[in-house]
């Protein structure tokens, strides 16, 4: 197996430093038409920046979208760790923009600059068509917008993830890796988004019907990789482990079911097994309102959901912990321009009922992995503020005795800094490889 | 009057030692077991209720909950938790052993002063790791590394009671009046008979390979042969003794045209049942969105198909299928031969008189007392 086992994001093309007008940017535009490019020309000229600002995000998601299912549907739908996803569903019709440049932005579609630049994007563009929003897209607005989504997704007419991954996908699934190998090691100290996209390949690889030769390399490969990065591995990369043995031994499938219980013997993950099938409804009721969290209109489609999410049972089943709660905290601290006041009482309520031994559980294993929150909050905005609430009015327990660096979290909470709250979470994203 | 010697010989004399061995072995006590784990074995191994024969399988454990975590899909549910007073384990067992069907397995957690007891199970479906499987591959590495602290814990755990190290003892009937002892570390077999007999699945295991000599390697042949493991390892519990022939029609013709001539008498289905279709739609269903209802469907099909295939294999005479593992007929009386002088009942003749036909591809026949024998062609 060679080096080059992952594949390296696009370093962004060369543009002009001073942009001023459509036409400084568009010709950049290689994925969309002349055509397409004169009439945004000549709207933005006649002042239509919601229509052209619309158009330029509708292109620049469905084009991003189209790649991502390039990769495969189910292989996405595992990723996002999205049971209803599979390899018939259309990208467009069930990915949301904020999934779709997570993911891209994971799998190294796009650097972490455009994909930062996107989600301001989606969150303006998310606001302004919104029925709470007062004034309309401005020029600069809309300039800015179509510059970044031209840098980030529309300057190649082609870009082919596909023949990268597949040769990913081949590596791991028709050699059997070495421990001496390079190419592991590579794998071993790369982001928490590559192994995650290791273990969802091999594991289909294993939880399929494919002959049993394929599935044993498959195992052999699982077996020498996930112990190695078993602590780096986040909650739910364990808990798809954990699935992925019920799933084998549901199917009758001795062969796969003895190698992933050799797996969780040696990384005593047996924890991560899961008890019952509650906890998939838990999980899928947790994803819809995060996704409705970062969509248009999202303050007036959380409460129903909120609601529908906490109407599931008082206590929430170990596997859906982390969703759960990321859930409930993304509706407490809103976004930047606001919080849904339907939504915010029942999360509260909620986020209440949970022990201190579940913080506890939260703060030592989920929080200071989970991208999602880190850049929530991170943001210095009136979510950091919302966050820190969260903790003064007394809905989520502060710990004293975690140790540096994390204690250094809640030294802030405590002296009441939201900068360094902020900063803190930007520097666990770039010590994580989040 | 002469005196008489009367020389009493006791298998409890001869077993016990092993017995407290074995308990030792598996890190029980055997002061606090060896009572009430007795009372069981006894029972079982010949257990009545209302002139019924019952089969429950028992796991005794120090740690229900460090088990359930290694076993995958498995579900429970605690009846009670009564104090350790002597016989409570075959009170136990009385008030459990006819739900100890269909895959339930009665539990016994024994903890330092108490007991308790309730049902386990890990069926899912007609051909997944059922948790007599899980349980007899389950090794003391695994236990070490289940034993991490919980987080996840819905409910408080009540550690104050339980004892240390996780251990234990799961016992089964496999037949011939033969008791299965498996436990942490090792496994003893205890026999009540006088009979020799060798008590092993090798004939049962050529069985299955000839009903799916024709079936492509895959996720789907070991569900099929999950499938008939559990389906005719059911239906020979009742130990009425049973006939299974594998018949090739497209080299020794049709089987209705049989009738008359290699057969007396015989139930031939007009259309053949191909439990094995079932299971590769199903496989297919798995995988697709939207099909959840055909997916159910699927599944309820294989239970009730696997349903009446225990009825026909109980049926008086032989079930016939084909190299595909799909069921031709059943009821079928063998003409036995006129050189048959073999001695045995009339199954044993029948099996005799399959072999010798040179028509059937293989052969299999389980005695009334446990006992099975195999023929290949």
């Amino acid at each position: 197996m060679d080096n080059q086992l992952i594949w390296l994001p696009p370093t962004d093309p060369k543009f002009p430093v001073e942009v001023n007008s459509a036409s400084d940017i568009l010709p950049f535009a290689k994925a969309l038409t002349t055509k397409q490019k004169d009439n945004i020309k000549v709207a933005f000229e006649n002042g239509a920046y919601d229509m052209v600002g619309e158009f330029v995000w509708k292109k620049t998601m469905i084009r991003l979208k189209n790649i991502l299912e390039q990769l495969g549907m189910d292989f996405i739908g595992e990723m996002l760790g999205r049971e209803d996803i599979n390899r018939f569903s259309v990208a467009d019709k069930v990915l949301t923009d904020y999934n779709a440049i997570l993911l891209a932005e994971e799998l190294n579609i796009i650097n972490s600059t455009s994909a930062m630049n996107l989600r301001h994007a989606s969150e303006m563009m998310s606001h302004y068509f919104s029925d709470k929003a007062e004034g309309e897209l401005n020029s600069i607005k809309c300039l800015n917008l179509v510059q970044d989504c031209i840098k980030a997704v529309l300057t190649e007419s082609e870009i082919s993830i596909a023949t990268d991954f597949q040769n990913f996908r081949q590596k791991l699934l028709k050699e059997i890796i070495l421990e001496n190998d390079p190419a592991l090691n590579n794998l071993v100290n790369s982001s928490i988004f590559f192994i995650r996209t290791s273990l969802v390949v091999l594991l289909n690889a294993i939880k399929s019907d494919k002959p049993s030769a394929e599935r044993d390399k498959a195992l052999q490969n699982i077996n020498l990789l996930v112990p190695l990065v078993w602590e780096k591995m986040r909650e739910e990369e364990r808990f798809m482990l954990g699935n992925a043995y019920r799933d084998v031994s549901s199917a009758g499938d001795n062969q796969s079911s003895a190698g992933l219980k050799n797996l969780l013997t040696k990384v005593s993950g047996f924890d991560y097994v899961p008890e019952n099938l509650r906890s998939n409804t838990f999980i899928f009721q947790a994803l819809q309102l995060q996704d409705a969290h970062f969509e248009f209109n999202n303050f007036y489609k959380e409460p129903i959901l909120t609601k529908n999410l906490a109407s599931l049972g008082t206590i929430i089943p170990a596997p859906a912990l982390a969703a759960c709660l990321r859930a409930y905290i993304l509706v407490a601290i809103g976004n930047r321009y606001g919080i849904s006041n339907g939504a915010y009482h029942i999360a509260i309520d909620e986020l209440e009922k949970i022990s201190e031994e579940r913080w506890r559980y939260f703060f030592d294993k989920v929080f200071f992995k989970d991208k999602i929150l880190l850049s929530e909050i991170s943001s210095g905005d009136r979510r950091t503020q919302g966050f820190l609430e969260l903790f003064q009015k007394e809905y989520i327990p502060i710990f004293d005795d975690f140790q540096r660096p994390f204690s250094k979290l809640f030294t802030s909470i405590r002296e009441n800094r939201p900068a360094n709250i902020a900063d803190f979470c930007k520097d666990v994203i770039r010590f994580n490889k989040l | 009057m002469q005196s008489e010697t009367l020389k009493s010989v006791s298998l409890k004399d001869h077993s016990l030692d092993s017995i407290k061995t074995f308990i030792y072995e598996q890190n029980f006590q055997a002061k606090q077991i060896l009572g009430g784990l007795t009372d069981v074995l006894e029972e079982i191994v010949a257990y009545k209720e209302e002139g019924e024969t019952l089969f429950p399988k028992i796991l005794i454990t120090n740690n229900i909950d460090e088990i359930k975590k290694i076993v995958a899909n498995e579900f429970s549910f605690e009846i009670a938790e009564v104090n350790f007073s002597g016989d409570e384990f075959k009170r136990i067992l009385k008030k459990c052993a006819p739900l100890a069907v269909n895959g339930w397995v009665i539990y016994f957690e024994v903890r330092a002063k108490t007991i308790s007891y309730g049902l386990i199970s890990a069926e899912v479906n007609e051909f997944n790791l059922s948790f007599d499987k899980q349980i007899l591959s389950i090794n003391s590495e695994q236990i070490q590394a289940a034993q991490t602290k919980n987080f996840f814990s819905d409910k408080e755990i009540d550690s104050s009671n339980k004892l240390s190290e996780t251990t234990f003892i799961y016992i089964k009937n496999t037949g011939n009046r033969t008791l299965l002892l498996k436990g942490l570390n090792n496994a003893l077999e205890l026999r009540f008979s006088l009979k020799s007999v060798v008590n092993n699945d090798e004939n049962f295991n050529k069985l299955l390979e000839s009903l799916l000599i024709n079936i492509e390697e895959g996720v789907n042949k070991d569900n099929f042969k999950h499938f008939f493991e559990k389906t005719f390892s059911n239906a020979f519990m009742n130990g009425h003794g049973n006939l299974i022939g594998i018949y090739d029609e497209s080299k020794n013709g049709k089987l209705n045209d049989q009738i008359g001539k290699l057969f007396s008498a015989g139930i031939v289905l007009k259309e053949k049942i191909g439990f094995f279709s079932i299971i590769k739609e199903y496989n297919i269903l798995h995988s697709e969105e939207g099909h959840s209802t055909l997916k159910i469907r699927c599944l309820y099909g294989l239970k009730s198909f696997a349903c009446v295939l225990q009825g026909m294999i109980n049926f008086d005479g032989i079930s016939i299928f084909d190299k595909e593992g799909s069921l031709l007929g059943y009821n079928f009386f063998i003409k036995s031969s006129q050189q048959d002088d073999s001695i045995g009942g009339a199954r044993s003749r029948a099996f005799n008189s399959m072999e010798k036909s040179k028509m059937f591809e293989a052969g299999y026949f389980k005695s009334q007392d446990g006992n099975d024998k195999f023929f290949k062609l």
